[in-house]
């Protein structure tokens, strides 16, 4: 295995603070009245800010309020291994206290499993009341899935103007499209500094990082990614890279995030798995990577309806999720990251209980490589590195890995 | 050079593979031609297991540890502290082991098969034996050697005795579990019901080929010739029903060894 530098940036440090704050922040929010919104994936989440409510990710209440065990095998008879990591991760909130007085249950039906579990598990808490689910047209490009899901997207509006008792304005939304946006580009930034032989930030850092806005305050997450931006500039300046030179550049991808997180900030494991092998991850695609944020918001002035203008960006412009078919913008992000940082192989992921992520690796393996000419190694995974076959797995990667080193040397040996 | 010193040359190269299941050394001499060779269980002594099979193959050629100049290892237990100066993955020593074999014949691009004890690698190489892409079995070890060592070793017959049973199949009888636990309640099935033997056996071979197959079509290489490595390599009722893909199947000598034989010749190569 190869040593990775270890130099953390204090900047990613700090979000350590952050998050052990975060719980107090919750329970004080929700004594004054606030009410928090816990959900697992593509929420838009802007409504609900803009609604002056809170929005956690289920996974990150489940780490914040230190419930480390799932309790899946316990609720049902059986089954429960089965399910992704994220499901069983995300399982039981609010069935172990304390937790926030004020919590309601969001959630996009973009996973079949996740959705119906959840709606299972919270029917049986009536004090959260019935989760809400978002639905979301498997297909987007017909012009009646397109008014159906502004339609609904009103209705999460009413939903959480109903459970805060404040008005989404549009002035709030235009707001909030701003501050979203802001957060892209700072992402963006990072992922841009990362080209060339100078990597400033490591990909499992870069990944950590992404996800604090998941269960952080937004307002003061964006002001701490600016801190690692600013830092990482500097270390850029400097020329301090965090892998070796000789390192393949890669693209870790995964048509969703599964990784499970352990209650404390730590460089995320999946991606730190693949630098121990010696690759230099110098982007990530997972649901929340270059496909999200090199995607912005269109910025109106005076935008008369940005309730339609957030529904076009989530339907027509990111939605990097296999769960819709065609996936195509999701691939295109992906072609676009490896032609403009010059990456020189793609590690995808998948977890093995979802086949639905499973079915699109072919496809995308055989797109990379007809537009960019670089390989892909495809990894199906537990989710749970803990409970990884390493041997394997290793093996693989630092084949992989060895073969994008010797693609770069003239022909011989 | 001082008074008394001993000169020792050092024209010998190593590689050891540590597998799963066996591990093996080759050990080369300075025209990089094979001067021995050893295979030994690997055990649950890691350490051990490659110390022995390196100091086994050195003894048998009369050579001392001095006199190896570099020794690469590669397989599962690549990292072993004692000799872990150079490491190869087993990947790129499988391209490299049928390269070698390939020395003095026209370079072409190579599909390549290795089954092992745990894993089933499909690589593809290019001329030059620079590997261009692989896909390995994923998280189950069906179609692996074990898959058929552990029916063999159920129903005690050897598996040299499997295969030569297997040719003597009349009737073609279907086992569809691709799990190595519940293909044995299928084997049972078959047997109770009145199958013979060598049917149920030929039945085994195919469906670990169908599970083959399908992980070297992922790698979209059409060809008509697939050399074939690893310790299955070595059972020719495998290597019949594959020419029901391939018009040639090319098994190297010592095709258990090419692992072996391509971490010595990057230990040569390493060294000069």
């Amino acid at each position: 295995m190869v040593e990775v530098n270890k130099s953390n940036l204090q900047s990613v440090e700090e979000f350590k603070q952050m998050f052990k704050d975060r719980r107090q922040e919750l329970l004080d929010f929700s004594d004054q009245g606030g009410m928090i919104f816990c959900y697992n994936c593509m929420l838009p989440k802007l409504i609900v800010g803009a609604s002056g409510g809170q929005v956690v990710k289920l996974l990150g209440m489940m780490n914040i309020f230190g419930y480390n065990k799932s309790i899946i095998d316990e609720y049902l008879s059986q089954g429960g291994e089965e399910f992704c990591t994220l499901i069983k991760d995300t399982f039981g909130i609010g069935l172990k206290k304390p937790y926030p007085k004020k919590m309601r249950v969001t959630d996009t039906a973009t996973c079949a499993a996740l959705t119906k579990l959840m709606s299972m598990m919270y029917m049986e808490m009536p004090e959260f009341g019935i989760p809400f689910i978002l639905n979301i047209p498997k297909r987007g490009e017909r012009e009646l899935d397109q008014k159906f899901w502004y339609q609904e997207l009103h209705r999460l509006k009413d939903f959480c103007e109903e459970n805060t008792g404040q008005k989404v304005t549009n002035e709030k939304l235009i707001a909030g499209i701003k501050q979203e946006n802001i957060k892209k580009n700072l992402m963006k930034e990072l992922d841009l500094l990362r080209k060339g032989d100078v990597i400033p930030i490591k990909g499992s850092e870069c990944v950590m990082v992404n996800q604090q806005q998941n269960w952080l305050k937004f307002d003061k997450y964006i002001a701490q990614v600016e801190k690692v931006v600013k830092e990482v500039r500097e270390r850029k300046q400097k020329g301090i890279s965090d892998y070796a030179p000789d390192a393949p550049r890669v693209l870790a991808t995964d048509p969703c995030f599964f990784e499970p997180f352990r209650g404390e900030v730590e460089p995320y494991r999946c991606v730190k798995f693949l630098e121990d092998c010696g690759a230099a991850v110098a982007a990530e695609d997972f649901c929340c990577g270059v496909g999200e944020h090199w995607s912005n918001i269109e910025e109106k002035v005076n935008d008369p309806d940005p309730m339609a203008t957030i529904a076009d960006y989530y339907l027509n412009v990111v939605v990097p999720c296999p769960f819709q078919t065609p996936n195509t913008r999701r691939l295109k992000k992906c072609i676009q990251a490896i032609k403009e940082l010059e990456l020189e192989g793609v590690i995808y992921m998948s977890t093995h209980a979802c086949k639905v992520a499973a079915a699109e690796a072919r496809k995308f393996e055989r797109a990379i490589e007809k537009e960019t000419g670089v390989p892909t190694l495809y990894i199906e995974r537990l989710g749970n590195p803990d409970k990884e076959l390493i041997g394997q797995l290793q093996m693989r990667v630092e084949s992989f890995v060895t073969m994008l080193k010797d693609r770069r040397k003239p022909k011989n040996h | 050079m001082m008074k008394g010193d001993v000169i020792i040359n050092r024209n010998y190269f190593a590689g050891v593979d540590i597998g799963s299941t066996a591990t093996k050394c080759v050990v080369f001499d300075s025209n990089g031609i094979i001067a021995g060779k050893t295979i030994i269980p690997t055990g649950t002594n890691i350490n051990k297991a490659c110390s022995d099979v390196v100091s086994i193959c050195l003894g048998s050629m009369n050579v001392s540890l001095d006199q190896v100049k570099s020794i690469v290892t590669t397989g599962y237990g690549r990292y072993i502290p004692t000799y872990s100066k150079i490491i190869l993955p087993e990947i790129q020593a499988i391209a490299k082991g049928v390269k070698w074999n390939d020395v003095g014949k026209k370079p072409i691009p190579k599909l390549i098969l290795d089954i092992g004890g745990h894993d089933t690698k499909a690589l593809v190489v290019d001329e030059n034996g620079n590997l261009m892409k692989f896909v390995t079995n994923e998280r189950c070890a069906a179609g692996t050697g074990k898959f058929v060592e552990n029916i063999a070793l159920i129903y005690g017959y050897s598996l040299e005795k499997m295969a030569e049973l297997s040719f003597q199949s009349t009737k073609e009888c279907k086992l569809e579990s691709h799990c190595g636990i519940f293909i044995e309640s299928e084997i049972s099935r078959l047997l109770f019901s009145g199958c013979k033997t060598e049917n149920v056996f030929a039945a085994l071979f195919l469906n670990m080929i169908k599970r083959v197959m399908s992980i070297v079509f992922k790698l979209d290489y059409p060809t008509n010739t697939l050399y074939f490595t690893g310790g299955v390599s070595r059972n020719p009722y495998v290597v019949k029903l594959l020419h029901n893909y391939f018009e040639e199947v090319v098994v190297p000598e010592d095709s258990q060894l090419t692992c072996a034989i391509g971490a010595a010749d990057h230990a040569q190569y390493k060294a000069n």
